[in-house]
């Protein structure tokens, strides 16, 4: 079956949508846009459209191939198993996007998505020049060995992917029931968030009924509005720093790494794992904002006298 | 590689320096100084458990520096475009010189190698050294 390239084509939308929210940010004062973080943002969208023909797309496309022929059985195409291979491949993205975050192998790929302070629709476009070939591959391998044909996997993965733009804006605020069951601008405000109380959060790609099951869902709130970028934010608007900056990290730790023990933490653990425990996970910082905002609850002690029953 | 990749990429190329453009001419390219107030600000939220115990404000307007209240720690500020970033130092391992009017502290990072500070004079530079870094 053939397939329109669906990313390909929306790119004339998002590249006009980007222009509408530009002037209604200047209009309304809703939003934000800095011009060397939006041109880090498209330069980034730009590259990780040429980085898979440097070898990558070659590298799935064989892996995929060979998958696919030795998958037991092939699922025919009809309407309704691209409808279950669309569903299939939203929760195989819930959970690469989760791992993304907690083992990090695959942040170093992801966090680039995350580097920038800004919310808006060149965020969307912000992605990784590395993602699919270094780990990627792994959790989209599986859908080819249930019999899902490899087009079609690209091509839900691209209507996924093309969902996923509108999402990155601070134009829309609550959509009524449809938070309930779709990821949305709100949701997703909360995901790029590095308040404490929103890490770790709203993984979901297209249904948020993921974040919902597997206990991942944080609503925002609107009394905390969310503060973008990542724990340690980038001093660089230099996309080639953007893209490796996280790699060259792994490689300076593994560099003076003294153990296997340690080999796994620096690439393996969570971001922010160190031996001594002198870095910041997120789950510490989500301990230690708890702790500060117990101690910022605590009511003042009573006097013993006052505590006792007469 | 077709004809039609890189009638795409150029295409591209010239929709990304038209956004570019579009977002520059609306006002998108700013900064903002580095404040004390914008330094305590972005600081309490990035390591709330950092208590200064004064602040060295660049007179450049790019990077602040604060040395904690039990001497032990550096925390610095800079500019990234309209937003700000900070560092926490171990004081005992921090790397800092002055020069001339400047004091240089350095990161080491490959988004970024170090933070300067600009003092009002070379007397007023090695003052904030001495303030900020360990005590020989």
């Amino acid at each position: 079956m053939e397939y329109p390239d669906i990313v390909a084509l929306a790119v004339p939308a998002f590249i006009a949508l980007i222009i509408m929210e530009m002037i209604a940010w200047r209009v309304t004062g809703r939003g934000d846009y800095e011009t060397r973080d939006s041109a880090a943002s498209l330069a980034m969208g730009l590259g990780s459209q040429i980085a898979p023909l440097l070898g990558g797309a070659a590298i799935v496309f064989s892996v995929w191939t060979a998958a696919y022929a030795v998958a037991p059985f092939k699922i025919p195409v009809t309407w309704w198993t691209i409808a279950l291979c669309f569903v299939l491949d939203d929760l195989r993205y819930y959970w690469w996007h989760r791992i993304s975050h907690e083992r990090r192998w695959f942040w170093a790929s992801h966090v680039i998505h995350h580097s920038s302070q800004h919310y808006n629709l060149t965020t969307a476009l912000r992605q990784t020049w590395t993602g699919d070939i270094l780990g990627g591959i792994l959790f989209k391998t599986p859908l080819v060995l249930l019999g899902f044909d490899p087009l079609t996997i690209v091509f839900v993965s691209g209507i996924n992917l093309v969902y996923q733009f509108w999402i990155h804006t601070e134009m829309i605020d609550r959509l009524g029931p449809l938070e309930w069951v779709m990821n949305t601008p709100s949701h997703h405000r909360v995901h790029h968030a590095t308040n404490p109380r929103y890490l770790d959060a709203n993984y979901a790609g297209t249904l948020i009924v993921w974040d919902r099951l597997f206990g991942t869902f944080v609503a925002e709130d609107a009394t905390e509005k969310p503060r973008y970028g990542v724990i340690r934010n980038l001093g660089s608007f230099n996309p080639f720093i953007i893209a490796f900056n996280e790699w060259l990290g792994i490689f300076r730790d593994l560099a003076s790494a003294r153990s296997w023990r340690e080999v796994i933490g620096y690439t393996l653990g969570p971001p922010g794992w160190s031996p001594d425990g002198s870095r910041l996970t997120s789950s510490r910082i989500k301990a230690r904002w708890a702790s500060i905002h117990r101690l910022e609850n605590t009511p003042p002690t009573e006097p013993e006298a006052i505590r006792q029953p007469a | 590689m077709t004809g039609n990749f890189f009638l795409d990429l150029a295409i591209s190329v010239a929709g990304v320096i038209a956004l570019v453009g579009l977002s520059a001419a609306l006002g998108g390219w700013r900064s903002v100084p580095v404040t004390e107030a914008r330094a305590v600000d972005r600081l309490s939220l990035d390591e709330p458990d950092f208590q200064p115990a004064f602040w060295r404000i660049s007179l450049s307007g790019d990077a602040a520096a604060a040395l904690s209240s039990d001497e032990s720690e550096i925390a610095v500020v800079f500019r990234v475009g309209d937003r700000l970033a900070s560092r926490r130092l171990k004081r005992e391992a921090a790397r800092m010189r002055a020069d001339g009017a400047l004091v240089v502290i350095t990161l080491g990072e490959p988004s970024r190698r170090s933070v300067v500070l600009r003092a009002p004079d070379p007397a007023a530079a090695a003052t904030w050294l001495s303030e900020l870094s360990r005590p020989d």
